[in-house]
């Protein structure tokens, strides 16, 4: 008996332990203060998503999309604006403001194409399959290119009847970072035929013309005016999230490789794999210089694909208090981690681990940031693999072989450029382009491999894909089933393209069937998740509390029973 | 047998056992205190909850006076100093909604108030504020009101310092206000000023913000943030009202409402409404001040949180919904998108599902987008999304998509408009001058107007460089067609008129819904295709859209190409157009706040400061000549109060119309009809269902089985269980399904649960390849040679509707749980829904301690049995 008491009084003290330490947590909040931003119109499709997510974390915060001259001006002036969002950073010479008084730092939010976005009707038929290089984009927007029919348009897009119709370029109003972007490519690679340099608005340019030109605001105006049906023969710039939303098709702009592509997020990734990053610390510390981008031979490469920013305090001025800085540091941080996961969904592209881990090393010199949660190695991103390298650019599928410069009129979709890694009809073929109704027949698959859903734009991760579904001519002999795991996730086209499992934990090389754990796999839930824990724990000690009662009389009565 | 028990046989076992015991009876004590105060507090919320609907509360402004003013002692009687005492004898005001709250609209009417005075605020208004209150006070103090810094256009409204915190001294002085050290302000480089700090309730020591140590002496909030209401203005009948936009702790911690920890310490928040008569604070009459002084010198003038105007005021206690961080940031989020319909409702069964450890995501997408991310598969791409109309199956290919209805809700045509007549006589509802209208009826044939900038005030130059028929009229507010619906409106001031109606930008199902609506209308369908209906024809811009006809339309156009140039604006600056004058909205949500914020974003003031010079926002209506109208959600209308219109058939219809309350959805749904994909219903517009609302909106979950992993299957799984049970419990509580939504019929429900009960036989017995891939070998499934051909799951046919759901307004929801189907109950305990959701703090403390209790008990009962037979 004694030892049996012994070993009751053991487990009650050990619950009791168990109790206190559940209840000394509870499940109360983070409280955390509101903070307001303002800036990037070509961001904000992100900002916007990211700021939804964190409301059941408890935090809120304020975004006006004014565009980046608009944040960054904010964000140097008055005490209204917490953090800024920009595309470019200070000091940039006729683009954007000087550097401000008060101290700042970049930190690297998401990364996208600034895709052309067109509206354009060939034989009656909504056109989707525009190829432009950047000396006709560059035409275009300095008003020298005035019709759709301009041989320079026509050489580009042999057997396409295009209309002798007006060219009208939509360009921004107001301030903004994706027009200094724009013509900082225009003005590197085609200076003779763009001859504004590098602005941030538009209508400073000497091309510019109200007769011409159309001057909208922020990206959210001028995807607007593109998408009238009556503005038939209108062409923007803006980021390819926009043009997602409304389902117009945007242009497959001509890289150094000689493919037209798309701004899909792979492509992007791919792009940006030669965004030269500033390292020296001081004041450019995380900008970006684009030049080996624009001139990248990758035949995957979109060349208008840049990074865009968050700035933010790192030092308690202009009304920034250490609460705020709490709050900024979480949201930040979401933004770099799991914030990422979505950006292909909405049409940016995940930014790559250096950026993430530089990027959260910034996050720690916000003031009031609650640095012992930044951890890269608990950041959920889907570009990140074990050996460092960009899983979406080492994944990204070459284009089709009719997206190259060479191709004739009438070229059939279906012919990869590059055999061992293609995105087969579905990837970068005509039917894709953003919006355009499905035509899609379906699968026509009797793949062993793989069930998956017909053919699927893209089957790079992420899904950024256009549009329409096509038929996916998913071939793939077995190959699928042979790699095993990760057949699900990819087209299953000749087994090439699967990437990661449908767990998302694991990458798998279909060449040989090798799965390797991604560097950044979701970590378990944590034991001191208060709420499943103390869920399991509250049971129990119900359980506990009912042995406690019902014991000791049943123990009596037994032993009073054993001894009569 | 020995009778020492064996922890009391040793000098040091007893010692320890007997601290052992104090410890642990102490603990006890401890924790049974703990229980008992936080079951306290629990209970008043819990009364709360039970009350939901009934929770509006009135209050008359001789209640108590006595305890606000000691001067006062009866109506009769008033305070001898206060001259506007006896103006305020009749007032009585209602608050819609004092339980339960979060960041919502919230309705506030008056009468028995005197009718306002001029313009703005000149005299006899009211001025609305949300405070904060400490443990066991019996109300809030000056220095704990959000207050003072309106924009500058409603500033510009009042008289000197009404929308301050700023203490008058000298001759304007407030007799019964102390100015004393804590009253002022010495700023370096500045006279000291005498004015009222603002205390947070987070910063107790107020040592950030609000007064001893902050050097700018700001609030941490700004006329941006603040909900402050500068005036409210009281019509000729003595009657009112406004929609305050209350803000819980998520948007103004410094307020504290619904932040778990305060209300537990016993701190309140409150609205209070502080009347302001014809005297100012000093007693004089303010209309006979001397008007050689500046702008609005014979406005009431003063702070109205100085003493003289406090002491009138009227108080609420308002009580909120816990504030949750139900997830925790870093726990890996299981994708889905979609839809904004379901963007609310989502937010809240996500809150509940973290708190059970699953973890989901949500990115807002149209329903095409939703569609194509749906096909795309692989990582990155969630493997459930959002829409209204499902994937046509052709298209699928033997991709396994099973749908799940998840909610239901409406379009609405919400508006914020101040009644702003002239003062013809002949105007029977002239009295209700200043107050808000209620009781707009639209057809669709108006709707299309509005649509199709087909009143010149909706083009650029209002019709004088626009194609738009010269016989049109100028705006909505002048067409006869509305008139005859809203004849009020006649006795508008000429120049009333809205931004438009406000839309969002991309396309959705549900744009496609509104058109698909205004074609099955024969009038609206014959303006749509250019015939000229009620003497107005269709902008020419928009005939050529096919809009009569094109059933594949699933955004709002505009279309007007026209230009103008303002004559503010030099010749040599850009035109501008339709969207600078009528911006799209980012969301229907977005519209719904333009709406209620009187700011529709339009961009037509040319501004020569800027650099370069451009053109700049208009700013936001001010009160009492505010006029917009925005297409959005019903939820998003409830959530900010917004009335919203009722839609009636035709012009001479003498009919109240349908408004989109719960039981006009439901009856909606039970004439769906079926789509190609098994399981997918969608309302059709063209059947006319007797008093169904026939913008309801269905949406559905839409889930690529094979493409998804068994993790997120999983997940899957349980959002649909929830969805299907305690997901459809109307409230405003996290986990509850928001205001404005219909809950799910128990058809519906069944569905969902349906289908997540295949996603978890997925899992357990997998046929897709992907996961039979990745599961463990079992030993019964050897090498299969037999092609897995993708077999889809067995589609249950849909089970007839049944009876529809209980009818509940959807502004006024009940709080109560619906009766759900018995299955749902069944369910939801399956996947253990409730512990912790529902085992309060409380109940853990009391646990804990009947614990220690129990436990000398139990070590000491038997040995207390043992002696005592021993000693028999």
């Amino acid at each position: 008996m004694p030892s049996r008491l012994r070993g009751l009084v053991v487990t009650a003290v050990l619950a009791t332990v168990a109790c206190l330490g559940l209840t000394s947590a509870p499940a109360m909040a983070d409280a955390y203060t509101p903070i307001t931003g303002e800036g990037s119109s070509w961001a904000a499709n992100a900002i916007d998503d990211w700021r939804a997510s964190v409301v059941n974390a408890g935090i809120k915060v304020n975004f006006a999309a004014a565009g980046s001259v608009a944040g960054l001006t904010g964000f140097a002036q008055g005490n209204s604006d917490d953090f800024a969002a920009s595309d470019i950073p200070y000091g940039v010479k006729d683009t954007s403001p000087d550097p401000p008084g008060r101290a700042f730092a970049y930190i690297p939010d998401v990364a996208g194409g600034t895709a052309l976005m067109y509206n354009l009707t060939v034989a009656g038929k909504r056109f989707t399959n525009l190829k432009l290089s950047g000396p006709t984009i560059a035409g275009i927007f300095a008003g020298s290119i005035t019709r759709w029919n301009d041989p320079k348009i026509a050489a580009e897009n042999p057997g396409v009847a295009l209309p002798p119709l007006k060219v009208t370029p939509v360009v921004r109003s107001d301030g903004s970072g994706s027009t200094a972007q724009f013509s900082l490519w225009m003005a590197k690679q085609f200076g003779s035929v763009w001859k504004c340099g590098q602005i941030s608005f538009f209508t400073q340019c000497g091309s510019y013309k109200a007769t011409t030109h159309q001057a909208k605001s922020g990206d959210n105006g001028v995807a607007g005016f593109v998408a009238q049906a009556g503005n038939a023969g209108s062409i923007g710039y803006v980021e390819y999230s926009y043009a997602l939303q409304s389902g117009f098709p945007v242009a497959k702009v001509l890289n150094k490789a000689g493919f037209y592509t798309l701004p899909t997020a792979s492509n992007v990734a791919v792009a940006l794999l030669k965004a030269k990053i500033t390292m020296t610390p001081g004041p450019t510390y995380l900008t970006q210089n684009l030049d080996g981008v624009y001139v990248d031979p990758d035949p995957r490469n979109y060349p208008i694909s840049s990074y865009s920013y968050f700035v933010v305090p790192t030092q308690l001025q202009n009304g920034f208090t250490n609460p705020k800085g709490k709050t900024l540091s979480a949201f930040v941080r979401y933004a770099l981690c799991d914030g990422q996961q979505k950006a292909p969904t909405l049409g940016y592209s995940p930014l790559p681990i250096n950026l993430v881990q530089a990027g959260l090393n910034q996050v720690k010199r916000i003031p009031g940031a609650e640095t012992a949660a930044i951890d890269i190695k608990k950041c959920n991103n889907p570009t990140f693999s074990a050996d460092g390298t960009n899983t979406l650019a080492k994944n990204a599928l070459y284009p089709d072989l009719c997206d190259k410069s060479t191709a004739k009129a009438g070229c059939v979709y279906g012919t990869p450029s590059n055999g061992s890694k293609s995105a087969s009809t579905g990837g970068q073929g005509d039917q894709n382009s953003v919006g355009a109704k499905p035509t899609g027949t379906g699968s026509t698959t009797t793949s062993t491999g793989s069930a998956t859903t017909g053919g699927a734009g893209t089957p790079v991760v992420g899904g950024a894909a256009p549009g329409a579904t096509t038929a996916g001519a998913a071939s793939g002999a077995g190959a699928g089933a042979a790699a095993g795991a990760g057949a699900g996730a990819g087209t299953g086209s000749g087994g090439q393209v699967s990437i990661l499992n449908p767990d998302g934990k694991t990458s798998c090389d279909p060449d040989t069937g090798q799965c390797t754990q991604l560097a950044a796999s979701p970590a378990e839930l944590p034991l001191d998740h208060v709420s499943a824990v103390s869920r399991w724990a509250v049971w129990l000690m119900i359980g506990l509390l009912l042995c406690l009662i019902l014991a000791p009389p049943a123990l009596v009565l037994s032993s009073r029973k054993a001894k009569s | 047998m020995r009778t020492t028990p064996w922890f009391l046989r040793s000098r040091r076992l007893r010692r320890v056992a007997a601290a052992a015991l104090v410890v642990d009876l102490g603990l006890g004590v401890l924790f049974t205190a703990l229980a008992v105060s936080a079951g306290a507090a629990e209970t008043s919320s819990a009364t709360a909850s039970a009350a939901s609907t009934g929770s509006s509360v009135t209050v008359r402004w001789v209640e108590d006076r006595a305890s606000f003013d000691p001067d006062y002692v009866d109506a009769t009687t008033p305070d001898p100093q206060d001259r506007n005492q006896p103006l305020f004898t009749d007032l009585e005001v209602t608050v819609s909604q004092t339980k339960d709250l979060t960041d919502q609209g919230l309705q506030v009417s008056w009468k028995g108030g005197r009718p306002s005075v001029g313009s703005g605020a000149g005299a006899d208004f009211l001025q609305l504020m949300q405070c904060w209150a400490g443990p066991g006070a019996s109300g809030p103090t000056p220095e704990q009101c959000q207050w003072g810094t309106p924009s500058g256009a409603v500033a510009a409204q009042t008289g000197t310092a009404t929308s301050t915190r700023l203490l008058f001294e000298g001759d304007e002085a407030d007799p019964k206000q102390d100015l004393g050290a804590d009253r002022t302000h010495a700023q370096f480089g500045r006279d000291p000023e005498k004015l009222v700090p603002f205390w947070s309730v987070d910063d107790p020591e107020k040592k950030d913000l609000g007064w001893v140590n902050d050097a700018y002496n700001q609030p941490p909030y700004n006329s941006a943030q603040s909900n402050e209401v500068t005036y409210a203005r009281t019509a000729a009948d003595g009657t009112g009202q406004y929609i305050v936009n209350l803000q819980s702790a998520l948007s103004s911690p410094y307020l504290g409402c619904g932040n778990p920890t305060l209300t537990r310490a016993g701190y309140s928040c409150w609205l209070v409404v502080v009347p302001r008569g014809e005297f100012n604070l000093n007693g004089a009459r303010a209309d006979t001040h001397d008007d050689s002084l500046p702008q609005n010198s014979q406005y009431v003038a003063g702070s109205p949180l100085s003493a003289s105007a406090w002491q009138d005021r009227i108080q609420v206690r308002l009580s909120f919904t816990a504030i949750g961080a139900s997830c925790r940031l870093g726990d890996n989020e299981i994708a889905t998108a979609g839809s904004e319909l379901v963007a609310a409702a989502f937010s809240s069964w996500q809150s509940a599902l973290c708190s059970q450890g699953t973890t989901l995501g949500y990115s807002q997408v149209g329903d095409g987008q939703a569609r194509s991310a749906l096909q795309a598969g692989g990582d990155g791409s969630p493997g459930l999304t959002f829409m209204t109309d499902p994937i046509d199956p052709a298209t699928t290919g033997d991709a396994d998509i099973e749908y799940a209805p998840v909610s239901t809700s409406g379009l609405v045509v919400s508006y914020l408009i101040d009644k702003n007549y002239t003062g013809d006589t002949d105007n029977p509802d002239r009295g209700a001058n200043g107050t808000l209208v209620t009781d707009l009826r639209l057809t669709p044939l108006l709707v299309a107007k509005l649509l199709t900038q087909s009143y010149r005030g909706d083009t650029p130059g209002n019709g004088q460089t626009s194609q738009v028929s010269k016989d049109n009229p100028v705006s909505i507010r002048t067409d006869p067609e509305f008139l005859a619906l809203n004849p009020d409106f006649a006795y508008f001031y000429k120049s009333s008129a809205p931004d438009g109606l406000v839309v969002p930008f991309g396309d959705t199902d549900a744009a496609q819904a509104v058109w698909a609506w205004l074609r099955s209308d024969t009038a609206t369908r014959r303006f749509l295709s250019g015939q000229t209906v009620g003497g107005v024809t269709i902008n020419p811009a928009y005939r050529d859209l096919g809009l009569e006809s094109d059933e594949t339309l699933a955004s709002f156009p505009k279309a007007d190409g026209a230009t103008f140039l303002p004559a503010s604006a030099p010749k040599t600056a850009p035109e501008f157009g339709t969207l600078d004058m009528r911006p799209y909205a980012s969301s229907f949500t977005d519209g719904a706040r333009r709406t209620v914020t009187a700011s529709s974003g339009s961009k037509t003031t040319w501004d020569v400061t800027k650099v370069p010079a451009q053109y700049v926002s208009d700013g936001s209506q001010t009160p009492g000549t505010r006029f917009e109208m925005a297409i959005t959600t019903s939820q998003a209308a409830s959530l900010y109060g917004l009335p919203v219109a009722s839609l009636v058939s035709d012009r001479t219809d003498t009919g109240p119309g349908v408004a989109p309350t719960a039981d006009a959805m439901t009856k909606e749904l039970a004439r769906r009809v079926a789509t190609a994909a098994p399981g997918v219903y969608r309302v059709d517009p063209m059947k006319d269902v007797e008093g169904g609302y026939p913008l309801t909106m269905q949406t559905y979950a839409a889930i690529n089985v094979c493409a998804a992993g068994t993790t997120e299957l999983t997940a899957y799984a349980r959002l649909l269980d929830y969805v299907a049970g305690g997901g459809q419990n109307p409230g405003t509580k996290l986990g509850q399904l928001p205001l404005g939504y219909a809950p799910l019929g128990a058809a519906d429900k069944a569905q969902a649960r349906s289908v997540a009960a295949d996603l978890r036989a997925e899992i357990a017995k997998p046929r897709c390849p992907s996961h039979q891939a990745t599961a463990d070998p079992s030993p019964t499934s050897g090498p299969t040679t037999t092609p897995p051909t993708p077999t889809p799951p067995p589609t249950q046919a849909q089970p007839p509707l049944s009876g529809p759901t209980a009818p509940a307004v959807v502004q006024a929801p009940v709080a109560a749980p619906t009766a759900a189907a018995p299955g749902a109950v069944v369910d939801a305990r399956a996947l253990g829904i409730t512990p912790v959701a529902q085992v309060s703090p409380a109940a853990r403390y009391a646990v804990l301690a009947a614990l220690l209790f129990a436990l000398p008990c139990l070590v000491a009962g038997p040995t207390i049995v043992r002696a005592g037979r021993r000693s028999r």
